[in-house]
């Protein structure tokens, strides 16, 4: 489903604060798969997401989705085909504007957006419906702008939007890393019900290392823009915490020293 | 005073309405302030003048200098999201050379257009008592483009717009363009601006170059004084509350004129007005945090624990 083939990335090339984000990605996601994505600040997680999503542009690498090269697609043509959660729950939704109005933007996802009121009653009674399922009481509140919504509801709603237009690709990033504990473990069940009831196929950033293996069926770790360990069925049942954390300090170990080797050598 | 001088600065105020109505567009809903207002303006008031002095009809003029304030907007759009020039510059940029501009298509500063035909000759043929015409003409214009914001601005493209002033990277994680949708706000926002310059010259019988120094100023107080003074909730109410606001905003320049204001310290008076509105929400702050720090300040003197006292509510942010 998602192809992503020597993926590099790099910041601000030849200045001083020159950072490079992702160094020759690759990574293939199959249909209806969901991987957690983990690693420490700075290893990429976010400007991998940025790249599918289109947010940021590669430097060099390709990208497809289903049997589309989408490499160098504008953000907003590929958004036909992503859906996408932020980490800010302010970002998945416009504030200003009423849930209804909120869920008419994500109903005409991927569509050339055309000159008709974008609610009818029709679409109201499938929102309705589809608020109800998230149990949050939203569906009775659908001219409420959503700037008095809690962050916990926010979220909520974005996830409905990423799913509602049923997305080839569900990209979340660290959507929950915001919330309360307690309203982070709701969107959390609620993340793996949708998924797992619509098959989507999802890319999960997150820094929780058992929510990344307690949740979904594979596990890359990035490290300094690569990605470092990739693993599922029995050899990701075998991981824990612990050995995950043994594994990123034994992959930070090697990369010193191959830092170190480098640098004598020049 | 005679009811005819309110009822002048009524039919000001519906006229600058229309102008306020496109600031609306860009400073409320696109969050983006356009300054190419003070050129576009005028560019109405130019284009509809010269083609009614060449022959044209009034409505195909009127509707022409509509047309070239959606230029107008198009072209500062351009500059803003292609050319990536920050959109106060972009305005600005534009703005000038529209001054030129209008200059070139008039041929000379002022276009008069006595006993030529306007809008407003051929209403006042058609039956109307002369003293209602442009009450009628004006009120008409502001009735139809509230009506039509309200239905695009709930259409799937007018939901676009009002996200990409809202939130700009969730609508294109939707699938928007949200450069298309600056470049439509801005067009549609000066379309209404030049259409808005296009009726004040017909009904004031010229065109001038100047005439659209400190537009943007007057339109920003009409739509700060609607807000403020009515408080609108919803889509429908804001947009009247718009027109509303520049009605209050030419009578209260009517009373200041009449107390003694000469007319050339309007400008300042309406400067210190929007400052004075638009600096509302800092200088509440500050008022709240100094009173909480008076009100602890006080209780530690007294030697009561500060640690449980509630703190004085702050404004909200929006």
């Amino acid at each position: 489903m998602l192809r992503l083939q020597h993926v590099q990335k790099t910041f601000n090339p030849g200045a001083s604060n020159e950072k490079v984000a992702l160094r020759g990605v690759s990574l293939t996601i199959a249909e209806g798969e969901f991987a957690t994505v983990i690693g420490s600040n700075g290893a990429g997680k976010s400007t991998l997401l940025n790249v599918i999503a289109g947010t940021h542009l590669p430097d060099a690498g390709s990208i497809h989705l289903g049997d589309r090269d989408i490499t160098w697609m504008p953000e907003h043509r590929r958004a036909a085909w992503i859906g996408r959660v932020f980490q800010d729950p302010l970002l998945g939704t416009a504030g200003s504007m009423t849930i209804e109005e909120n869920l008419a933007m994500a109903a005409a996802r991927g569509r050339r957006r055309r000159m008709r009121l974008a609610v009818n009653q029709a679409m109201r009674a499938h929102f309705r419906d589809e608020l109800a399922k998230l149990g949050l009481g939203l569906e009775d509140r659908l001219d409420t702008r959503v700037r008095f919504l809690s962050g916990g509801q926010r979220q909520a709603l974005a996830l409905l939007m990423a799913i509602l237009q049923r997305p080839l690709l569900l990209l979340l990033d660290e959507h929950t890393a915001a919330l309360d504990p307690r309203t982070a473990r709701q969107i959390l069940e609620l993340t793996e019900r949708v998924v797992r009831e619509h098959r989507l196929t999802t890319l999960m950033v997150t820094h929780n290392l058992e929510h990344a293996l307690s949740m979904g069926d594979r596990t890359i770790m990035m490290h300094e823009g690569e990605a470092v360990l990739d693993v599922s069925g029995a050899e990701r049942a075998a991981h824990t915490v612990d050995s995950l954390l043994q594994e990123f300090a034994r992959v930070r170990g090697e990369r010193l020293v191959d830092d170190k080797i480098l640098t004598t050598r020049a | 005073m005679p009811f005819w001088v309110w009822l002048g600065s009524i039919e000001e105020g519906l006229v600058y309405g229309l102008t306020a109505l496109g600031m609306y567009i860009t400073f409320r809903i696109l969050s983006m302030p356009d300054l190419t207002v003070d050129g576009t303006f005028p560019l109405g008031a130019a284009v509809a003048a010269t083609l009614i002095t060449a022959g044209y009809p009034p409505a195909v003029a009127t509707a022409a200098a509509w047309a070239a304030g959606c230029l107008g907007g198009l072209f500062t759009g351009f500059l803003h999201t292609k050319l990536r020039i920050t959109g106060l510059l972009a305005g600005i940029l534009c703005m000038s050379a529209l001054y030129s501009m209008n200059l070139r298509i008039m041929g000379r500063s002022n276009v008069p257009l006595l006993r030529l035909p306007t809008i407003f000759r051929q209403v006042e043929a058609a039956g109307v008592p002369y003293d209602y015409v442009e009450l009628l003409v004006f009120g008409a214009f502001v009735v139809f483009f509230i009506a039509l914001l309200h239905w695009f601005l709930r259409t799937e493209v007018g939901h676009a717009l009002r996200a990409t002033g809202d939130n700009e990277q969730m609508i294109r994680s939707l699938g928007v363009s949200t450069d298309a949708m600056k470049v439509l706000g801005l067009a549609l926002a000066n379309s209404l601006v030049a259409l808005s310059g296009a009726l004040l010259a017909q009904s004031q019988g010229y065109a001038d170059a100047g005439m659209g120094i400190g537009i943007i100023v007057s339109g920003l107080a009409s739509v700060i004084i609607g807000e403020a003074l009515f408080r609108p909730r919803g889509l429908l109410s804001s947009l009247i509350a718009v027109v509303l606001g520049s009605i209050v905003y030419r009578i209260a320049i009517l009373v200041a004129l009449r107390s003694g204001f000469a007319p050339t310290d309007l400008k300042i008076v309406t400067a210190m007005l929007v400052v004075l509105a638009l600096s509302m929400p800092a200088i509440k702050d500050q008022i709240t945090a100094y009173r909480n720090k008076r009100a602890a300040l006080s209780a530690r003197a007294r030697g009561v624990a500060t640690a449980n006292a509630p703190a004085a509510a702050r404004p909200k942010d929006f």
